[in-house]
């Protein structure tokens, strides 16, 4: 599973770098999320740009990352594809978590829009 | 490794019931969907709910075994895509359709489920839904309301 991981001011950025988070990378992006997202910063956001495809495990996955990381700090998720949006609209996780529109917006415009 | 047997309306893909097949079958399968002049919207339709009807037969059905298959049938119609996933794995629990029921987004975030979100958008995405055990076979029919102009009515 390839991450992009990068410090934007306090907070932490993760890019993933992968088309599809499913039954058969869950384990690797539930493991990978925790190397990426133990330097402790409070906010994280996960960019999904990249990512087309979710499905349940993939959605587990990421419940299991956002438990991991603890209650003290936020995972966020940014620039959701139409399929990966849809899945959190019908499983109404887009209610759980706070969704931005891109990484640029999840930071008010701190990182430069690639 | 997905085999195909053509048949007139439909056809039928032979899948093993593990993940590395499983997204190969999908990747197949949305390639000869992408012949019928399905929306972007709709092949996501099927591609997801066929991963979550697929994985479930190798998490559940297969559980303690590697060689498990499945067969994979479509067939388009008029009303949709009509689809049914036989196995000869493990019967569902109590021989019935699990519920699939609604997250309640307010729950505390060490509450949430980590699973369980397949039945949830099989049930949202497919309709006529019918799980069938037979002389060890179980057989999961549905159809995706995609290809029809009554299907852009049904999302």
């Amino acid at each position: 599973m390839n991450f992009e991981v990068r410090e934007v001011g306090p907070d932490l950025l993760v890019r993933v770098a992968e088309a599809r988070i499913d039954a058969a990378a869950a384990v690797q992006f539930r493991d990978a999320m925790r190397d990426a997202t133990e330097s402790g910063q409070a906010r994280v956001v996960l960019d999904l740009g990249q990512v087309v495809f979710v499905d349940s495990s993939g959605l587990g996955a990421i419940i299991a990352a956002m438990k991991h990381i603890g209650p003290d700090r936020q995972l966020e998720l940014a620039a959701l594809q139409p399929a990966v949006a849809r899945v959190f609209r019908l499983t109404r996780l887009d209610e759980v978590l706070t969704v931005h529109a891109d990484a640029a917006a999840a930071f008010d415009g701190r990182i430069p829009t690639e | 490794m997905a085999r195909t047997a053509v048949a007139s309306s439909g056809f039928t893909l032979r899948v093993m019931a593990r993940n590395p097949s499983i997204r190969e079958a999908l990747s197949d399968l949305r390639g000869r969907l992408e012949r019928h002049d399905l929306t972007l919207e709709e092949l996501n339709t099927v591609e997801v709910v066929l991963a979550e009807v697929m994985n479930n037969v190798a998490e559940h059905a297969y559980a303690w075994r590697q060689d498990g298959e499945m067969l994979v049938h479509l067939r388009v119609a008029t009303d949709g895509l009509h689809c049914s996933v036989t196995d000869e794995g493990r019967a569902m629990p109590d021989d019935a359709l699990p519920f699939g029921g609604d997250l309640d987004p307010g729950m505390p975030i060490d509450d949430l489920p980590e699973g369980g979100f397949g039945w949830l958008i099989i049930r949202r995405l497919a309709h006529d839904v019918r799980y069938l055990r037979q002389s060890g076979v179980n057989e999961l029919s549905f159809r995706l309301a995609v290809g029809t102009p009554v299907g852009a009515a049904a999302f």
